[in-house]
């Protein structure tokens, strides 16, 4: 439900674009793509856009990605990936960077250009950070909270 | 011994005269060393490189002569600019003859000189694996210049010309990922053991952000770096916590 917060065993995808990912030691996400970029939608509060894999009630990951990737307001690149976070870790890695993180629930409605985004959810409390706090977070995310990539296309 | 210039040395491609049939193999393989010794010398680049051994370089080849006959030596001479593939050529080439038990040259000024076929090759191996790595930045940024116009946004220039700018002061440091920011700043980032990492934003003005994680990562107990410096004060930084990506 919208302005709740996800459940710490509940799990979300954050896309990634092939030049956020490293070249030499492949399979590594690089923080800067968990730093809030005009991609973000930003309403009431700066958030990062996430979506919350659990909220279809499909039984598995793989169903579960496909329907993130039906509505997910990006253009799926070939080498993209989405990587997985678990909620309650990430706010217990990062509680003594930023304790004020919190994963909202944050569904997006459809309009001219878009189906609605009933999964989409914001990690917010990143927002007013000084810039190298919010550097550190972001590698810290990258290097320590991905559970694991998943492709960005569904795979042939 | 007199010196021998690489002017001088010129007119010598193409008039060697036949080789002699050497029966014994240590000198066959010692007159395949001076041949690759001669052919990497007469690399102009490499004799650039070489500028301040030059007439070490030069009192080692005099009594030698023959033609260049390694076709990337000779591309070499003829356009100035030895390809990639030839340098590697090289490199396998010397390698090869290194393998044979053989002592290698002294250099001619005592141990406090560093000049012997080892040094050359070493040095030679450093300037092939700079050039490797420009290369791989350069294909790296092609492809990330085409993500980025799919994303609608450009590389800034100012990073771009500071990123160049770092790797020519840096030319021996070892690859690194590399990666654009929600900016479209390039970022370079080394990875070590363990959870170890450097990495350097390129904001412009010859200033990097940087995030450096020092190795053996305690999460708990992490304390890792993060601030604004020039090219300097990050290299500096760097070495401070023995992440010297070389």
């Amino acid at each position: 439900m919208l302005g709740d917060e996800l459940p710490n065993h509940n799990h979300v995808v954050r896309y990634v674009g092939a030049s956020n990912m490293f070249d030499i030691d492949e399979g590594v996400v690089d923080g800067g793509a968990f730093i809030l970029s005009d991609k973000d939608l930003i309403e009431d509060e700066p958030g990062l856009s996430v979506n919350w894999i659990e909220y279809f009630g499909l039984p598995t990951k793989p169903e579960q990605l496909e329907a993130v990737r039906r509505v997910v307001r990006r253009t799926l690149g070939a080498n993209s990936r989405f990587a997985e976070l678990e909620v309650g870790a990430t706010k217990n890695f990062l509680n003594s960077w930023a304790p004020q993180v919190t994963f909202v629930h944050d569904p997006l409605g459809a309009d001219d250009e878009h189906i609605a985004d009933p999964s989409h959810t914001s990690i917010r409390g990143l927002g007013l950070l000084d810039t190298n706090t919010v550097e550190i977070i972001a590698d810290l995310m990258a290097k320590l909270c991905v559970v694991c990539l998943h492709p960005g296309r569904q795979p042939v | 011994m007199s010196t021998t210039t690489i002017e001088e040395l010129t007119p010598i491609v193409g008039t060697e005269t036949e080789s002699a049939v050497v029966s014994n193999a240590g000198q066959r393989v010692r007159e395949s060393k001076r041949k690759f010794l001669r052919n990497v010398v007469r690399s102009h680049e490499f004799a650039a490189m070489m500028k301040n051994r030059g007439p070490l370089v030069h009192n080692e080849i005099a009594d030698h002569e023959g033609r260049t006959d390694n076709p990337y030596i000779t591309s070499a001479l003829t356009n100035g600019d030895p390809s990639l593939d030839g340098m590697t050529h090289l490199i396998a080439q010397a390698n090869q003859i290194l393998q044979y038990p053989l002592q290698l040259g002294s250099a001619p000024g005592g141990p406090g000189e560093l000049f012997s076929e080892a040094d050359l090759l070493h040095e030679f191996e450093k300037q092939a694996n700079a050039l490797r790595v420009r290369k791989g930045y350069r294909i790296r940024i092609d492809a990330l210049r085409v993500a980025a116009e799919l994303e609608g946004f450009e590389i800034p220039r100012d990073s771009e010309d500071d990123f160049w700018r770092f790797i020519n002061d840096t030319p021996f440091w070892r690859r690194a990922n590399l990666v654009l920011r929600p900016s479209g700043n390039l970022r370079l980032v080394w990875t070590g053991p363990g959870e170890s990492q450097v990495g350097i934003e390129f904001l412009g003005n010859q200033t990097v952000q940087y995030v450096i994680f020092k190795d053996h990562l305690d999460r708990r107990g992490l304390i890792p770096l993060a601030d604004r410096a020039t090219f300097d004060g990050v290299k500096g930084k760097i070495e401070e916590v023995a992440l010297t990506p070389r």
